[in-house]
């Protein structure tokens, strides 16, 4: 199944501003890049040279945060009661 | 709220099963309790795939499975060794003890937290929804309350503070009680919830009406330490695959990847097949182990369930609701005698010690260590196990004997006798 069809099977509360802070400062020198590849919706993307950062989608799981060599990323919790909302879980 | 006076004796942070149980067994002693969710309700943020058990449950609401929204009462436990083009799978179900009342049952959380929460209403907690805390407020080193936002509007006081907001606590690293977790204390699970009609379901999983099953398999991990899952739900599936993240970095793929490989494996496949994907999620699971648990308390705080990183294959839930009825506990006797220091709330981590859930991860502890810095367990074993059965179970004309011969050279060569007894007795927490 493809990601897109995924996503389009879970409920999100809309929100502005992006909840997931990083610092892309050490990107270049990060050799492996887990962010890109961890993130069960590809919500990090490196392309051009440089990372690209979307949030539609992201499940709240904190696993780049986890991952991220350099400490460069922090999940915030998006605004009360926003973001993702299993219907299952 | 601090400056005119008013002030919960306890705040807890998150209505999951380790936070609304806590919050219950205060509320149901007289406690003033407010218990904060970041979700639009309770479950919102919470994935779960595995099984409810009785225990400790019952302790806390006698005959929940009288009114509680449980899916299926599990009966059939399953377990499956996995290779790439084969899988070896056992069932094993027992008259007289898989009987009402049941061991244990599957759940979807949403249904279930909501339900949960709302007996904690019923005790007098105030359940807040759509509440996200992110920071605590310290007076002198003591927790007094916590932060769900800017401004005097958004603080909250209470006497204790209970961190139960899960993996990614903030509770648990803002008091400095642990650390974020690394790449090697969690794992990443990612699962669909594929609907099917319920007769479906029991005639693909050989159960009579009602009757549910988990399977549990490893070898679908590339090698590392995980497995994949499936619970019977009602009318749906719960399909997943769970791999430590740092064995996830190792190889560099994409947790769906996993999961598309599980779901496609022709022991999977046919399980599924005709199912209508109804949801995708993806969750962070404690694997750090008893060795890497944190100090579970300080003044003013406490922390439970997975906030505490207190979960351990198979069970996570239920340690998590044990955690929160003692920390409970530990509250109510705090507030008898007045004292919510941390000498006094060391009280919990002390009762902890003494229990089943904290006894059960102790057990698994060297094993846990051994099954991460080295996981044949999840690679070569299963393909040998496909490799040697493939050969033996193809009648060719090859007299059996030459096979046996062969299959125990495999063995040597791949394995070897000294090596197969070391890596059985550190596989010895995965038992069941």
């Amino acid at each position: 199944m493809k990601l897109e069809e995924r996503l389009f099977l879970d409920r999100f509360n809309v929100h502005e501003d992006n909840h997931l802070i990083v610092d892309t400062s050490k990107c270049t020198e990060c050799s492996l890049k887990p962010c890109t590849f961890v993130c069960p919706v590809d919500d990090y993307n490196w392309d051009g040279g440089k990372l690209i950062i979307s949030y539609e989608g992201c499940l709240e799981c904190g696993a780049c945060e986890v991952v991220c060599p350099f400490d460069k990323i922090k999940v915030m919790s998006p605004p009360a009661g926003k973001g993702v909302s299993f219907r299952f879980g | 709220m601090h400056a005119d006076g008013e002030k919960f004796d306890a705040i807890v942070v998150g209505a999951g099963p380790a936070g609304t149980t806590a919050a219950l067994t205060m509320a149901k002693e007289g406690m003033r309790v407010a218990l904060l969710e970041r979700g639009e309700y309770p479950g919102a943020k919470n994935v779960f795939g595995g099984v409810l058990y009785r225990w400790p449950l019952e302790e806390i609401i006698p005959k929940f499975w009288e009114t509680a929204p449980l899916e299926r009462q599990i009966v059939d436990h399953r377990f499956m060794v996995m290779a790439k083009d084969s899988g070896l799978l056992m069932s094993f179900k027992v008259d007289g003890k898989d009987k009402a009342p049941y061991n244990g049952y599957t759940a979807i959380r949403a249904k279930f937290d909501r339900w949960y929460a709302s007996k904690a209403e019923e005790a007098g907690v105030l359940l807040a929804n759509s509440v996200a805390v992110d920071d605590v407020i310290t007076e002198n080193g003591k927790v007094v309350g916590v932060r769900a936002g800017q401004g005097a509007e958004n603080e909250l006081y209470a006497s204790v503070v209970i961190g139960a907001d899960g993996v990614n606590s903030s509770v648990a690293v803002k008091t400095g009680l642990r650390n974020p977790p690394d790449p090697d204390e969690v794992a990443i699970g990612v699962k669909e919830v594929v609907e099917l009609p319920s007769e479906t379901i029991e005639a693909r999983f050989n159960l009579r009406k009602g009757e549910g099953a988990r399977m549990e398999t490893i070898g679908c991990t590339h090698g590392k330490m995980g497995g994949g899952f499936i619970y019977t739900n009602s009318s749906s599936l719960s399909v997943g695959v769970v791999i430590l993240l740092s064995h996830l970095m190792e190889l560099q793929m994409k947790p769906y990847t996993l999961l598309d490989e599980f779901k496609s494996h022709q022991m999977i496949e046919p399980l599924i097949a005709g199912g209508k994907a109804k949801e995708y999620s993806a969750h962070l699971i404690p694997e750090a182990g008893y060795s890497r648990l944190p100090r579970l308390y300080g003044d003013g705080v406490m922390i439970v369930g997975d906030a505490a990183f207190l979960c351990s294959y198979p069970e996570g839930t239920n340690l998590a609701m044990a955690s929160g009825m003692i920390a409970g506990k530990a509250a109510l006797h705090a507030k008898k005698n007045n004292d919510f220091s941390a000498n006094s709330l060391s009280a919990y981590q002390k009762m902890l010690a003494e229990s089943y859930a904290m006894k059960e991860m102790k057990r698994k502890s060297s094993s846990h260590k051994q099954l991460i810095q080295n996981p044949r367990l999840f690679g070569v074993y299963p393909d040998l196990v496909g490799e040697l059965l493939a050969d033996m179970l193809h009648i060719n004309g090859e007299l059996k004997s030459l096979k046996h011969k062969r299959a125990i050279k495999k063995f040597r060569q791949k394995i070897g006798l000294l090596r197969a007894i070391r890596d059985a007795y550190s596989a010895r927490g995965m038992a069941p």
